[in-house]
């Protein structure tokens, strides 16, 4: 198939699944965004000032420049949203879901990540093939964690994919300049830092430098804001990093730490960085939408064979079974919410485990943890060339 | 050949999506959601609570909020559901434990043919302010309910019917400029 078609195909798979599926954090960070357009510079303390008067009274727990980037897109496509959509960003009562233009919100606000996730699909068509830029084009995985989640995490990731290029190809300030504007926008590429400094160990210093340009610059106005101190030192991230520990050592860091160690050894960052993400996956209580971080990284090792590939489907369906048995129903027949408020109603797996087979989920999510283990030796051990 | 295929494909994901899943799903519909009552009516033993209220036929399901503060009262606590003509129709029993600080406590019961309906709630309860049922200061209980459509083919029905409806009532520009890349990208890619 040639390149044009396959984008069309890819634009036409996202058109049919980006409308009808829903999850309630892209309307929160929406209702954030919005008072960019109202002329709000300080959103953090601005929530903190006027939390009893808010509809929605969560604080922002993103970045400044996540809330400018995405609050400009907002600001200038405002004129052309469909009906009702401030209306509904604002409204958090039982008849919130129950909009008729319910799709098309949907569509326009996750207009942005077809940008960004075609642009990932270029990038990895340049680093290595078509192969792998159809398995991202065409995964469910990618679909399901870009579109029906449709968090904005596919934007930090395509600057770490774009980091990673520029780290292969280009004078290597740009790949930092890049990788610092991906943890601007939200900070895990921080995860990513150690092993792109080390990949070819030179000007190490200089190299810091731009990666802390544009973190430093969006946050320097912000360090004085309690509110926004407040939100830093509550990231969700860093405290499931460290949840986990055995003998008080949190063992993710450790592992961490262990697999950098390995990588200076033989400095390869698709292989470490799937190893990253197998630890990261078995350690961390992740959210669904942390699992695309690593996505860009590790398609090219993990579908090396037919034995590998059938390990990481495997794992890719225990990490979904692990997210929907989670005691929210808008990570299952909420997402339907689109196509009808009553699927919010529906017993969801959590429930039906509970109650139903008088289950408990959390024994069963531990089970899944377990198995994850067993399935990421397997992969890290199985055979890495073609037979 | 191929190219049509992929076509009608999308169209079958669509009406899937749209038409007959939540036609498969759905056999349940909310009618009352009333919620937010701050006013709470003390329950006590020797009184009879009652609220009677209308509904669509098929009525399977009803909420109630109930406050029991820290949950330190166990006393009995019956509801009565009838007809119209004071028949009984489903009786539920329970106790204070079973009650939340405050807390909505469910009952499922086969689907009922009538339309109106008495609701009668009583408890032994004898210490005073210790149990409560919310509602609005007029009196409304907090209630919640649904109607079954148990029918495949009424519940389909259903759906188009809500589905066309929906449709008339969208935002008109948006939904040609979707109908217009998606038809127009299909044939495009059907071009090529």
């Amino acid at each position: 198939m040639s390149l044009t078609k396959t984008i069309i195909l890819a634009l036409i798979l996202r058109l049919l699944v980006a409308p009808f599926f829903y999850h309630p954090d892209l309307k929160s960070q929406h209702f954030h965004f919005q008072f960019l357009s109202h002329g709000v510079s300080n959103i953090y303390q601005y929530i903190a000032t006027n939390k009893n008067s808010l509809p929605y009274r969560d604080t922002f727990n993103y970045l400044p420049l996540t809330y400018f980037s995405l609050g400009t897109y907002h600001a200038l496509l405002k004129p052309l949203f469909p009906q009702n959509l401030s209306v509904w960003l604002n409204d958090w009562s039982a008849a919130q879901n129950s909009y008729d233009n319910f799709p098309f919100f949907m569509l326009i606000l996750k207009l942005p990540y077809f940008l960004f996730d075609l642009g990932i699909s270029f990038i990895l068509l340049k680093l290595y093939g078509k192969k792998i830029f159809y398995l991202w084009l065409f995964n469910p995985l990618n679909l399901y964690l870009i579109y029906i989640l449709g968090n904005f995490d596919v934007i930090p990731v395509f600057f770490t994919a774009l980091s990673w290029y520029f780290l292969k190809s280009s004078p290597k300030y740009l790949s930092f300049l890049t990788l610092g504007i991906a943890t601007a926008l939200k900070l895990y590429p921080v995860l990513f830092l150690p092993f792109f400094l080390l990949y070819k160990p030179k000007s190490i210093f200089r190299n810091l430098l731009f990666f802390f340009l544009p973190p430093i610059l969006t946050v320097l106005p912000f360090v004085g804001s309690q509110p926004f101190i407040n939100s830093l030192t509550s990231s969700g991230l860093s405290q499931k990093i460290l949840e986990f520990k055995i003998w008080y050592l949190p063992v993710f860091p450790a592992v961490y730490l262990l697999i950098l160690s390995n990588f200076l050894r033989h400095r390869h960052l698709e292989k470490t960085l799937l190893h990253v993400f197998l630890a990261f996956i078995v350690f961390v209580d992740f959210h669904a939408q942390w699992l695309l971080w690593f996505l860009p990284f590790i398609l090219t090792t993990v579908f090396k064979t037919k034995l590998r590939s059938l390990i990481f489907i495997l794992i890719s369906c225990l990490c979904l079974l692990y997210i929907i048995i989670t005691d929210d129903n808008f990570l299952f027949w909420g997402h339907l919410t689109p196509v009808s408020p009553a699927f919010v109603f529906l017993r969801h797996p959590h429930e039906i485990f509970r109650y139903r087979f008088l289950t408990d989920p959390y024994l069963i999510q531990k089970y899944i943890k377990i198995l994850l283990a067993l399935f990421s030796f397997c992969l890290i051990f199985s055979k890495n060339e073609k037979n | 050949m191929k190219k049509i295929s992929l076509l009608i494909l999308e169209i079958i994901f669509l009406v899937f999506l749209l038409i007959l899943l939540p036609a498969l799903l759905l056999s349940e519909t909310k009618y009352f959601f009333r919620e937010g009552g701050t006013y709470q009516i003390a329950l006590n033993s020797g009184k009879e609570y009652r609220l009677v209220f209308g509904h669509p036929p098929n009525l399977n399901s009803l909420s109630l909020r109930l406050k029991n503060p820290l949950i330190q009262n166990n006393s009995r606590i019956e509801i009565n559901l009838e007809n119209n003509t004071q028949q009984s129709l489903a009786k539920f029993v329970f106790y204070g434990s079973n009650v939340g600080d405050p807390g909505w406590v469910d009952f499922d019961f086969p689907p009922q043919s009538g339309t109106s309906y008495l609701l009668k709630l009583s408890t032994d309860n004898t210490v005073p302010e210790s149990l409560f049922l919310l509602s609005d200061p007029p009196g409304n209980w907090d209630l919640k309910s649904t109607y079954k459509t148990t029918k495949f083919t009424n519940r389909l029905n259903d759906t188009l019917k809500s589905f066309l409806n929906r449709i008339q009532k969208m935002d008109k520009i948006y939904l040609s400029l979707y109908l217009f890349t998606f038809i127009g990208l299909n044939w495009l890619f059907i071009k090529k």
